[in-house]
């Protein structure tokens, strides 16, 4: 399985989680780009599911785009979502909605352990085909290695109080 | 806005009943079935979204709204299906 995680634990009580992700070309020939695989949940619409996120250690805030958002909430429910607002990126203004989520990492023993965020939705209306992205809300809990050589991803997270669920 | 507990409680909850070791399990052979057949089915549907189950593809569409309610009506599980645009063109992506 891709994103393999394992975990450890540390003397001051912080457990480390390791999930190892993996490269994938974005189209044929294409440049090769860094991506982990998370479990992301929207727990006020009780719906959960794997996602493949870029890596993008530029973006403060991790985001769901249209192919895997519309995949966990129908379209009727993105009217329950927070009002949109619009987001910064190089390649100028998106609207996104806001919601409280949590990114799983599947542990080897058939665990699960959530990190809390607020995640960015995509306005669903104009897909552009790009990834959803892991952001600096989930990196900063740790260390990520990026080895494009040997085409490895490595994320590192130091959590003092992790939620984890039984398989 | 709800409580942390409550937040909680609701993931526990879609944690428990959601078998996220199968469904990943699925969704790695939808996913795989992509990347290992990714030139053929550029050639099949050039620049569409494809949706796959396991080794099958569901569906094609150049919109990605017409896939998904195609992949809504096939009854399938949603968190086993692996959705991507399939894209002749050579855009880097600037994020």
């Amino acid at each position: 399985m891709k994103g393999t995680p394992s975990t450890f634990k540390s003397s001051s009580g912080s457990q480390k989680f390791e999930i190892h992700g993996f490269y994938r070309q974005g189209y044929l020939d294409g440049p090769w780009r860094p991506f982990v695989r998370v479990a992301v949940a929207l727990p006020r619409f009780s719906v959960v599911r794997q996602v493949d996120m870029l890596v993008d250690s530029g973006a403060d805030i991790t985001t769901l785009q249209p192919q895997d958002s519309l995949l966990l909430l129908e379209e009727p429910q993105f009217s329950q979502l927070s009002e949109q607002h619009k987001v910064q990126g190089i390649g100028g203004l998106t609207n996104f909605f806001r919601e409280d989520a949590a990114i799983g990492l599947l542990l080897p023993d058939g665990r699960t352990c959530w990190v809390p965020i607020v995640i960015d939705i995509a306005e669903p209306s104009s897909p552009l085909g790009i990834p959803s992205t892991l952001g600096n809300d989930i990196m900063q809990f740790g260390v990520t290695n990026l080895d494009a050589v040997h085409r490895t991803v490595k994320v590192e997270l130091w959590l003092t109080r992790p939620l984890v669920t039984p398989s | 806005m709800e409580s942390m507990d409550e937040f909680t409680q609701k993931l526990k909850s879609i944690a428990n009943q959601s078998n996220l070791r199968e469904s990943a399990a699925v969704f790695e052979r939808s996913r795989s079935f992509i990347d290992s057949n990714r030139e053929e089915l550029l050639k099949r549907c050039p620049d569409c979204w494809v949706a796959v189950y396991k080794e099958q593809v569901l569906a094609t569409d150049k919109e990605l709204q017409n896939l998904i309610n195609t992949i809504r009506k096939s009854g399938k599980r949603l968190e086993h299906i692996a959705v991507e645009l399939l894209t002749s063109e050579r855009n880097p992506i600037h994020l």
